[in-house]
């Protein structure tokens, strides 16, 4: 039993070690080939791994929608305390907090540019805001449409702006994305599939002495096709390698500016970047499973 | 061992074996002649099924090889030693991996390979030679690799296809008489060949084909 295993095990070991021997005796054309490989594969995981990390922007994401009602500006401040407080009794409203003209002055005081600029009014040209949280009712359209409609109708409201039309817009985007990108996914599969597929047949059509020999020697199927399997599981294995290690390196970079991108909307939406042995495992794995693929695509129809 | 009932072989039309019976037995020694043509290769490739008749069976052990499924033949062709007309050797790897390469399909241990190996090289003359690539060998010598091959399994059958057509004299006798010793030990050796000289002094079954058609020896 275990002699068995041993032997069949060793036939394995021969079949790889032959491989090996034979892409080594090429170099520059394994070489080649293992690159065109690892791009077609980094390629489609690059842009996979961006859409990951920008995931908390998806459909799903559950960022708080808000608000923000501007009065009308030089409202007396005992009409703002009303105002907050009719709008607190306002279906659909969960929380208010009311934010006076002198506090968003003030606040922007601390900005320097703007505070100088501020200085040019004679009076605080600033609005007073009423900051609304929505109930778990109207938090999402069309019923934080409505609520904002309802809250812009008010005597006394200037406009009513929700936070999240842009969120929404960049759903939108991202929804966009995703389909291209997993239609890029998609394409470059195939292209890593047909490329094995072609490398496999020329092989083939190169060594068709050898496996005819082994045919009258007595040799299965199983056995003749075995070095074929083994090369193209050697080109999946390592491009595969080499495309995770360049897509982590280039997530890495790529994480860095998205970050940037998304704090110019005042938000740290973009996840954590995959831990790259991650990456690796979900490259390699790939590029094995579809270069065996096309391997079989083309050893497939061989009758010896 | 080996009995071929009314077997026909066409090539696009042209006959190249015509009703064809013949039995050689069990641990039997025969040899093959005839003409140029005559259907020699044809007769040994359908017994290793190499070839597939037209009409008529080819029993090998009892079973009739006609009717073999595919994935079957390569256990058929294990158990046969084949010298091919033409080597049919692998210039890309060393003598000693030719001659192992029947061991390495039937899944043979390292250590036994490389004792057997060595055996077969050594019946042949050709010890000392295991890791020469067989391109810098004479054709003589690239024959008698091919020899080692087809002996390195102890195959049950030994078809050999003109294993001296490029040997001196005395090497062929050699040849003769190592496929003879396979024969005593209790090989079922078929040879094709047209040395009808070194036939006849051998004094082994004569079977002789004639444009495709049993001329003698058939019995
Ligand atoms: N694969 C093939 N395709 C077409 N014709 C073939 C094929 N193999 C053999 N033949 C034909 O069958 C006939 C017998 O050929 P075969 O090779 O058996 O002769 P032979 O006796 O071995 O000749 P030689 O002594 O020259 O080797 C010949 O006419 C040959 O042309
Ligand atoms: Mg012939």
């Amino acid at each position: 039993m275990f002699a068995t295993l041993r032997l069949y095990l060793d036939s394995h070991q021969m079949a790889l070690a032959g491989t090996l021997a034979r892409l080594a005796k090429a170099p520059l054309a394994s070489a080649l080939t293992l690159s065109l490989i690892a791009v077609a594969l980094a390629l489609p995981a690059i842009a996979l791994s961006v859409l990951h990390n920008t995931g908390a922007l998806l459909p799903d994401h559950s960022s708080p929608a808000r608000i923000s009602v501007y009065l009308k500006p030089q409202t007396a401040a005992a009409e703002v305390r009303r105002l907050g407080e009719e709008i607190a009794a306002t279906e659909g409203v969960a929380q208010v907090a009311v934010i006076s003209a002198e506090e968003s002055l003030r606040a922007f005081r601390e900005q320097r540019d703007i505070g100088d600029m501020l200085a040019l009014f004679e009076s605080n040209p600033l609005p007073a805001v009423v900051e609304v949280t929505p109930d778990a009712q109207h938090d999402r359209a069309p019923g934080l449409n409505l609520l904002s409609a309802r809250l812009h109708n008010l005597n006394g409201v200037d406009r009513a702006e929700t936070n999240i039309a842009w969120l929404q817009r960049l759903d939108a985007i991202i929804a966009l994305a995703r389909t291209a990108v997993h239609l890029l996914a998609a394409l470059f599969a195939a292209v890593v599939l047909l490329v094995i597929a072609a490398i496999i047949r020329s092989e083939t059509e190169s060594r068709r002495d050898e496996m005819e020999i082994l045919a009258l020697l007595g040799a299965g199927d199983a056995f003749i096709k075995r070095p074929f399997f083994y090369t193209a599981l050697c080109y999946g294995l390592g491009g595969g390698l080499l495309a995770g290690l360049t897509t982590a390196l280039a997530t890495a970079i790529i994480d860095d500016h998205l970050r940037q991108l998304l704090s110019l909307y005042g938000s740290d939406f973009a996840r954590d970047g995959m831990f790259w042995p991650r990456i690796v495992l979900y490259t390699t794995g790939a590029g094995a499973a579809l270069c065996v693929a096309g391997a079989w695509l083309s050893l497939r129809k061989e009758k010896l | 061992m080996i009995q071929l009932h009314k077997v026909v072989k066409r090539f696009r039309g042209e006959t190249a074996l015509a009703e064809i019976n013949l039995e050689i037995g069990d641990g039997e020694m025969a040899f093959i002649t005839g003409h140029s043509g005559a259907g020699k290769s044809t007769l040994l490739r359908l017994i290793a099924a190499i070839e597939r008749p037209d009409f008529g069976q080819v029993f090998v052990n009892g079973r009739d090889i006609t009717r073999l499924a595919r994935a079957q033949i390569p256990y058929l062709r294990r158990r046969i030693g084949f010298v091919f007309q033409n080597h049919r050797l692998l210039f890309d790897r060393p003598v000693f991996d030719n001659v192992a390469l029947p061991l390495r399909i039937g899944g043979a241990g390292r250590v036994e390979a490389g004792k057997r190996v060595r055996a077969a090289l050594d019946k042949v003359g050709l010890l000392g030679k295991e890791a020469l690539n067989p391109a810098s060998l004479s054709a003589g010598q690239q024959q008698r690799v091919g020899i080692a091959r087809a002996i390195v399994n102890r195959p049950l059958i030994l078809l050999a296809d003109e294993p001296t057509g490029n040997l001196d004299p005395e090497l062929s006798r050699e040849i003769m008489n190592l496929f003879s010793e396979f024969n005593r030990a209790g090989t079922t050796t078929l040879v094709a060949s047209h040395d009808l000289a070194l036939i006849g002094v051998l004094g082994h079954r004569v079977v002789t084909l004639h444009e495709g058609r049993l001329a003698g020896g058939a019995e």
